[in-house]
């Protein structure tokens, strides 16, 4: 009985010391619109993720003055009209993954449905999607891509430029991921 | 009034109209050097006021039209992926560090230590990350 305690307590101790969890706060988010008439795309290299291994747990947060347009005006227009970030200056995502499979010791890639709720410009959606991770040599490397349409999210696009931005916004994520202690 | 005055009237304010679409469309972006900061304060102000009440804090300076000058020390400074260059500032409250971001491909000379002040726009505060601020111009 003792040594049935004993193997128990080992196998505990082993999985709390590979169960971690894992952030990154230098993720890049990046979402691109393309239409007919225009090209738009957005950075930020400065949002968060944390991966929680044990509870498959998944938290995205980033800022929406923190993202960053290649013309002044359409960073303005995106700010003050579309999503009003003076509101509204965040939007996160708290989800779900399977990550039992991911041995984040050693090298493999993996594929993770990772799904849960969008919250952004006051509104919450579902949303699904499959991650990749990549690790090697101990590097972790996460990446998604999903797509998401703004009249989901409330954001009221003027008619004058309806055909500038695309109903079906492509919305990456990439991050290196580290070892939350 | 005569229809070549009518035309010249309409091409004028055709090319005056162009004009000011194209400069709006193409104009740089700027940092907070030349602008008048609305409130002056320490960085460990600035972070204990997230800490303290976040929606109170985004309501004062999360804003296009506010401008923060903060006081603070230098505790890391690096260029991220996004070719932005960022001094992190020193606070005293756990996970609300201040952190400045400059505009993407402008170099920023700061040391481990040295006293700054820095001019900016506050991005609001981010989970595990602190309070961003963007468009950042170091003034001392």
């Amino acid at each position: 009985m003792k040594k049935l305690i004993l193997a128990t307590a080992l196998v505990a101790i082993s999985f709390g010391a590979t169960a971690q969890r894992y952030f990154s706060k230098t993720a890049h988010i990046k979402f691109f619109s393309h239409t007919s008439a225009e090209d738009i795309k957005a950075d930020n290299y400065k949002s968060t993720i944390i991966i929680d291994q044990a509870t498959g747990a998944v938290q995205v947060e980033t800022l929406i003055k923190s993202f960053e347009f290649e013309k002044a005006l359409m960073q303005e227009h995106f700010n003050e009209n579309y999503l009003e970030s003076d509101k509204y200056p965040k939007a996160n995502f708290k989800g779900k993954g399977d990550f039992s499979k991911v041995n984040f010791a050693a090298d493999g890639n993996y594929s993770v449905n990772v799904a849960g709720q969008m919250t952004m410009h006051g509104a919450t959606k579902d949303v699904s999607a499959i991650a990749t991770i990549k690790i090697a040599g101990g590097k972790i490397d996460g990446s998604t891509k999903f797509f998401v349409n703004p009249r989901d999210y409330n954001v009221q696009i003027p008619d004058v430029v309806k055909g500038q931005i695309s109903e079906k916004i492509e919305v990456t994520v990439k991050a290196t991921l580290q070892p939350l202690k | 009034m005569n229809k070549k005055v009518i035309i010249i009237v309409l091409l004028s304010i055709i090319a005056i109209g162009g004009g000011v679409a194209y400069y709006m469309w193409n104009k740089p972006k700027t940092n907070a050097a030349d602008v008048k900061p609305n409130y002056i304060l320490p960085a460990d102000s600035l972070g204990a006021a997230f800490a303290r009440n976040e929606d109170a804090a985004n309501a004062k300076f999360v804003k296009d039209s506010v401008a923060l000058e903060i006081q603070g020390v230098v505790d890391t400074v690096f260029v991220n992926e996004g070719n932005e260059s960022v001094i992190q500032l020193m606070t005293t409250t756990p996970d609300y560090a201040v952190k400045c971001y400059f505009l993407a491909g402008e170099s920023v000379s700061a040391n481990i230590g040295d006293q700054v002040v820095i001019k900016g726009f506050c991005s609001g505060y981010q989970l595990m990350d602190g309070v961003q601020m963007t468009k950042c111009a170091r003034m001392k």
